[in-house]
């Protein structure tokens, strides 16, 4: 006789990682706090990735090598520290990866700047992997601007659907194109997570938007 | 004795068919019944190498089996009772799916074929043929140098 499973299955719910600092616009010599997050709702993260996942996660900054971060686990998410020491637009980048993968399952990129002025949209693209970018610069960005979003993967502009969801606010959803991109319409200050699936994975994108509703 | 070489090469081709039936069947390791599951991600695409850990039936803390999913977020286990037993499948980033399996008593009666004692059922073919065909080589050239 031939014993029968019954399966009663309870499938895995969606959700997204990100990588998020205590300071999105620090001085030069500081040490940021780098945290590594997952989860539903954004800014507060829900779980710590396992480390046999976190495949890379480093900063990169114009004329200087990538420097590795180290993270650790720590309650919901995983967290670690950086010097940021020179002046110009920092792009921390985040790929998970199960260890006998192919493709990375999520690739998370957060934006510092360090020196508003020496902000330059031109270093937030790398042009590999699955990728969110700003079409402009960050830092001057005030309530009621707009911000031009791409999506590529390996350099490649891309057709996909957004997810924005602000630190302060209601989550937006956009359509960006290979030749138009997805435009978000600044609401508020503080920091946005940015999200796109395709074909199975995932990436982010954090920016914040410098100044406080009290002036 | 007319023909002495007879009885070497009658025992020897009996043991190479009786060896040959024996090793008849005897392949690898495949397991009858084995229980599986399959990991998915509510976006529809596969948990895929993602870590799994295997409960038995009211034993919540230590793992019975770990493992991880194949390309199509498969996995498969040998239970060693009946009940209902617990998978979890961990992709480390936050996707957790708990699936329940029910076993039933004849899915625990694992049959295993290819018992290792067999591979000497090879040996005694080879021999025994050898043995055989010594004896019939024998026997012809009797009966050719006898007629000539």
């Amino acid at each position: 006789m031939v014993g029968l499973a019954l399966l009663a299955g309870a499938p895995a719910g969606a959700h997204d990682s990100w990588i998020d600092v205590s300071d999105g616009y620090p001085e030069p010599g500081d040490t940021l706090l780098v945290y590594v997050c997952s989860g539903h709702y954004f800014p507060k993260s829900e779980t710590a990735v396992k480390d046999n996942v976190v495949h890379r996660l480093e900063s990169r900054v114009s004329g200087y090598e990538p420097v590795p971060i180290r993270t650790v686990s720590k309650n919901t998410r995983r967290t670690g520290a950086l010097v940021v020491k020179t002046d110009g637009v920092y792009v921390l980048e985040l790929t998970l990866k199960r260890p006998k993968a192919k493709t990375p399952a999520f690739e998370a990129r957060t934006l510092v700047v360090v020196n508003r002025e020496a902000d330059d949209p031109g270093e937030y693209s790398r042009g590999e992997g699955l990728e969110l970018f700003p079409g402009s610069a960050v830092s001057g960005l005030k309530v009621g601007d707009d911000l031009p979003l791409w999506l590529a993967l390996d350099g490649e502009r891309m057709a996909g659907s957004l997810t924005v969801t602000p630190e302060n606010g209601k989550a937006a959803y956009l359509k960006a194109a290979p030749t138009e991109p997805a435009v978000l319409r600044i609401r508020s200050f503080g920091k946005y997570l940015v999200t796109a699936r395709v074909k199975g994975r995932g990436c982010s994108l954090v920016f914040e938007v410098f100044g406080s509703e009290a002036p | 004795m007319r023909y002495p070489l007879l009885p070497v090469a009658i025992i020897g081709l009996v043991m190479g068919w009786a060896g040959s039936c024996l090793g008849h069947g005897a392949h690898g390791t495949r397991i009858e019944g084995a229980a599986g599951i399959e990991a998915s991600y509510h976006g529809g695409g596969p948990m895929a190498f993602c870590d799994v850990r295997v409960y038995r039936p009211g034993d919540a803390e230590g793992a019975f089996h770990t493992g991880t999913t194949g390309p199509l977020g498969r996995f498969a286990f040998v239970p060693d009772t009946s009940g209902t037993w617990r998978v979890v499948v961990d992709d480390g980033m936050g996707h957790v799916a708990e699936i329940e399996v029910a076993v039933d008593a004849a899915m625990t009666e694992t049959t295993l074929r290819g018992d290792p004692s067999n591979r000497m059922d090879g040996v005694i073919v080879g021999v025994s043929v050898i043995f055989g065909l010594f004896g019939l080589t024998a026997l012809v050239r009797r009966r050719v140098k006898k007629a000539g």
